[in-house]
């Protein structure tokens, strides 16, 4: 008997072993340690459920992987990458990869990944995206990246370029692709052999593309999207049926057996079989399957948290602060840029938008909007980020209805005999207010219309569907917009613009389709200010340059917010450990992506 | 007849032409097409577009094109090759797109049609042959109630009640562990539950029209001369009732069937949204507000045939149903 003990406990040891040599055959020489303070040691096993709308950057955002990474105070560090060096003049980057790390196909992860991903496909367009501008000089001229060994390559520029890692952790993140997977595929597409290159892409895949431009941004650029593609991310879509396709009902992303990340025990990471998604029509679906617990995380509206709270299903509540200036949805943005003389010479004048910003009781308005949770407040950058003053966060927000009056008249509007102003030359002046449907507008709307009325300003107001309000911005018909598609800030003026310089996206309302061919005054100042940006490497140069950028928006104050901004909520099932539980929710920090789905764990 | 079957099939081609440019017409409208709405719900995502790339991914799509050569194409595709066109929102060919969710929505629709005209003949029969009766009035009422009420507030009524009972939300026909492992016979009762829930909401919003047609038409028959001879001849009620009023009283009941066709393709829009339904009608949304227009024109085109089908096919009903209409075309 005690033979046959002895034998078990040797096939164990033997089993176990084999395990272990096989997770460590799994890991890099040197996997990336995650040690955050916070973090605990978690157990394996179940999935996280949650509720979409079709895939694409709310998945993959929380699963993605780039060669660097911003921390939650706005460093970058290595993340796919193990290191790097940067030569004297910062033209040259010396980039290290950690050796023995894999793709989740099991194929090794090499510098040669890197360099043809730039040289075969960024070089080349084949994503569509093409060259990204962290790649390019001064000149604008594309980098040159060559391997230098299995686990090292260089990025070389001709002028010195001293913030290329945060350029790249913004503008390209992962700067990879599975060479043993695409090499054929992007040759055929660069040879112009474009149906031996559909034909290739839909073996990898299973989905027939109509060109060959389409299936580069798909299968290269929301490469997560699509099943059969490895990655290097914690979860990798499933190539079975019925749960590959992120548009059908259901669909899953399994744990990535060579992910190549460790707890601080030496773990491999992560935790969580696998995430899964059931498709549903709109966010009030997806909050009703969080409070029945078929849902596990959700972003979620400030004024959803009292009924989470309430629900018997046990949810956390995680508040993030964010990077937008003051609370988007009651920012106010009149189009500098509409064909119509009058409106525009009114909205491009100071003073006006003064008026409208103080002919609001924003104390009484906030309370009403946000039932108490939210205070008054203006568009500014909020406490902490570049160009913060206390003295924008204030400016204009005083409420005088009577000096209001005066700086509409200042601005040429003449007061009609039926108690509203027109413009000077007797047409009628009414502010058209346009906003998406269904988001809360038409109700913010109703707080705020009445202090207009009562400063003389006559409102109209129509929402409509967020594809419609698209389409106007696009073909510059919108006049005036509550609740903007895009809210005017982000984290940082210098890593990403979009927002705050003309020009630089294509659904702003404040500036619509102007650019610098049609921008005048300090917006054509600022484009400029943007420009010499482009082409300034010493980092307190663009710190300075930013920060006179900042300082036009604070003198000219192109779009007015009337409510202090909201923080991120996230509701968090119970049984989830190890959620980040102060962090900063940014596009360039990948929003939810900054709190590491791979660390996650499920506690039954 | 099969001359007069014949014409109506060849009057179908110049309708469909017809239908199909106002369509596309329709579709197009709208300021912007697929390109600015895919590129301002990226934007929206953080991605950036210049000039040059929202001009290179027109020309992909080919929207570079007037709507007229676009028009053109779209149908010199489908009668030359049977193809459709490309979804643009989806990535691939619209058939396959469709296809998708057909089986799907062909079941349901056809199931709820069943119970509407299963649930509405018995009723309208039994409140005409009880006229004034308790029981018409509560069964006229309960026939009320599905088209008195918008079928999407019903929806979240039932659903907010099935929650607060059970604790669970009842959304789509699939829980996400009948998506996850299939199909199984434990999950039969929850799979029930769930379809009875479109059954009683989309259902319901059809049977007050059936009801009422077939309550009037059958008190407008019984009160006919032939009835009363029947009843003279000694003829029992169910005879009178079966055999010749309702027979009589079906015309247009039958008639109305002619769209039938056309709502168990598409589905239930609104309704199917609430409840989170993986049928057409959905689809259809949201092609038409990406402006996703091969994909939204084949979806209405489809529905214009089955139209057109389905007032041929009550036609030849009706012609079998009631003699006179057999001879009025043969005079």
């Amino acid at each position: 008997m005690s033979n046959i003990k002895t034998w078990i406990a040797l096939v164990l040891a033997m089993v176990m072993c084999l395990g272990a040599c096989a997770l460590a055959e799994n890991l890099p020489v040197e996997p990336m340690v995650e040690d955050a303070e916070y973090l605990t040691i978690g157990t394996y096993g179940g999935e996280l459920k949650r509720a979409a709308g079709g895939g694409n950057w709310d998945a993959g955002k929380l699963i993605e992987e780039g060669l660097f990474r911003f921390t939650v105070t706005g460093e970058t560090e290595p993340n796919v990458a193990k290191g790097y060096d940067v030569s004297e003049d910062a033209k040259v980057y010396t980039i290290y990869l950690r050796e023995g790390m894999k793709w989740s196909d099991g194929a090794p992860f090499t510098a040669e990944d890197c360099v043809w991903f730039y040289n075969a496909v960024c070089l080349n367009k084949v994503d569509s995206k093409g060259v990204r501008n962290c790649h390019k000089d001064a000149d604008g001229t594309p980098a040159v990246v060559e391997k230098v060994d299995d686990y090292t390559f260089t990025v070389t520029f001709g002028t010195p370029k001293y913030d290329f890692i945060e350029a790249l952790t913004v503008d390209l993140k992962w700067h990879y692709a599975p060479k043993h997977i695409f090499e054929e595929l992007v040759q055929n597409v660069i040879d112009g052999k474009d149906a031996e290159a559909l034909a290739i892409g839909k073996e990898i895949c299973g989905v027939e593309f109509s060109d060959v431009g389409k299936m580069g941004k798909e299968m290269l650029y929301y490469f997560w999207n699509y099943p059969g593609i490895p990655t290097l991310n914690p979860f990798v879509l499933s190539t079975e049926a019925g749960k590959n396709s992120i548009k059908g009902e259901y669909y899953e992303y399994l744990r990535n057996p060579y992910y190549w990340k460790v707890d601080k025990a030496g773990n491999q990471l992560p935790y969580i079989d696998k995430i899964t998604y059931t498709t549903v029509s709109n966010v009030d679906q997806q909050l009703m399957l969080l409070l029945d617990g078929t849902v596990d995380y959700q972003t979620v509206a400030m004024e959803s948290i009292p009924t989470i709270l309430e629900s018997e299903t046990e949810i956390n509540i995680y508040e993030w602060s964010g990077s937008d200036w003051g609370n988007v949805p009651t920012q106010l943005h009149f189009n500098l840029n509409i064909e119509d003389a009058n409106h525009k010479a009114l909205f491009n004048n100071a003073d006006f938008r003064q008026a409208m910003s103080i002919c609001v009781n924003r104390e009484e308005f906030a309370a009403l909007y946000s039932d108490g949770w939210l205070a008054g407040g203006q568009a500014a950058p909020q406490p902490g980020a570049l160009g913060y003053s206390e003295e924008w966060a204030k400016k204009w927000t005083e409420y005088d209805v009577a000096k209001a009056k005066t700086l509409f008249e200042g601005a040429g509007l003449v007061m009609g005999a039926d108690g509203f102003y027109d413009f000077a030359d007797g047409t009628d002046f009414e502010l058209n207010i346009v906003s998406v449907a269904d988001n809360g507008a038409a109700d913010t709307y109703k707080i705020l219309e009445p202090y207009f009325r009562a400063a003389g300003i006559k409102c109209t107001f129509k929402d409509s569907d967020r594809s419609n309000i698209d389409n106007d911005l696009m073909a510059n018909a919108v006049e005036c917009m509550l609740y903007p598609v895009t809210g005017i800030g982000d984290i940082s003026i210098i890593l990403k613009p979009n927002s705050m310089v003309p020009g630089y996206a294509t659904n702003v309302a404040w500036y619509g389709t102007m650019d610098e061919t049609t921008a005048t005054g300090d917006l054509a100042k600022l484009i400029e200010l943007k420009k010499k940006l482009d082409v300034t490497s010493a980092a307190e140069d663009r710190t300075a340059i930013a920060l006179e950028m900042l300082k036009l928006h604070e003198e000219n104050m192109w779009t007015i917010g009337y409510v202090e901004a909201a923080p991120t909520y996230h509701a968090v099932n119970a049984r989830i450990k190890n959620f980040l539980a102060d962090g900063v929710w940014s596009d360039i920090y990948r929003d939810m992506g900054i709190a590491h789905s791979q660390c996650w764990y499920i506690a039954e | 007849m099969r001359n007069y079957v014949l014409k109506r099939i060849l009057l179908f081609i110049p309708t469909l032409i017809i239908i199909s440019f106002v369509i596309f017409f329709i579709i197009q409208l709208p300021p912007g097409d697929y390109v600015t709405s895919y590129v301002a719900a990226m934007s929206a995502e953080g991605e950036v577009f210049t000039a040059e790339d929202i001009a290179h991914l027109r020309a992909q799509f080919g929207l570079d094109d007037s709507w007229v050569v676009q028009y053109i194409n779209w149908i010199k595709d489908i009668v030359l090759h049977g193809d459709f066109g490309y979804s643009f929102e989806y990535g691939r060919d619209v058939w396959s797109v469709i296809m998708d969710r057909l089986y799907l929505t062909l079941a349901v629709s056809f199931i709820i049609l069943v119970f509407q005209y299963a649930v509405s003949l018995p009723i309208g029969i039994y409140c005409a042959n009880h006229q004034y009766s308790a029981g018409d009035y509560i069964w006229s009422f309960f026939g009320f109630i599905g088209t008195a009420t918008p079928n999407f507030l019903l929806a979240i009524i039932i659903m907010y009640y099935i929650y607060v009972k059970t604790g669970n939300v009842y959304l789509g026909l699939f829980s996400t562990e009948m998506l996850q492992n299939g199909m199984r016979w434990e999950y039969v009762p929850e799979f029930l539950g769930r379809c009875a829930i479109p059954l009683i909401v989309i259902g319901t919003s059809g049977t007050c029209g059936i009801i009422r047609t077939v309550r009037a038409q059958m008190l407008d028959e019984q009160a006919r001369q032939y009835t009363l001879t029947a009843r003279a001849k000694g003829c029992s009620e169910a005879t009178i009732t079966y055999k010749y009023c309702l027979r009589a009283a079906l015309n247009p009941v039958v008639s109305g069937m002619a769209g039938s066709l056309r709502t168990i393709f598409s589905g239930s829009t609104v309704s199917a949204i609430v409840m989170n339904l993986a049928i057409q009608g959905p689809v259809l949304l949201t092609a038409l507000k990406s402006q996703d227009m091969y994909l939204a024109g084949t979806i209405v085109l489809i529905q214009a045939v089955l139209v057109l089908v389905g007032t041929l096919l009550s036609d030849i009903a009706l012609a079998w149903l009631d003699p006179r209409i057999r001879f009025s075309e043969r005079g």
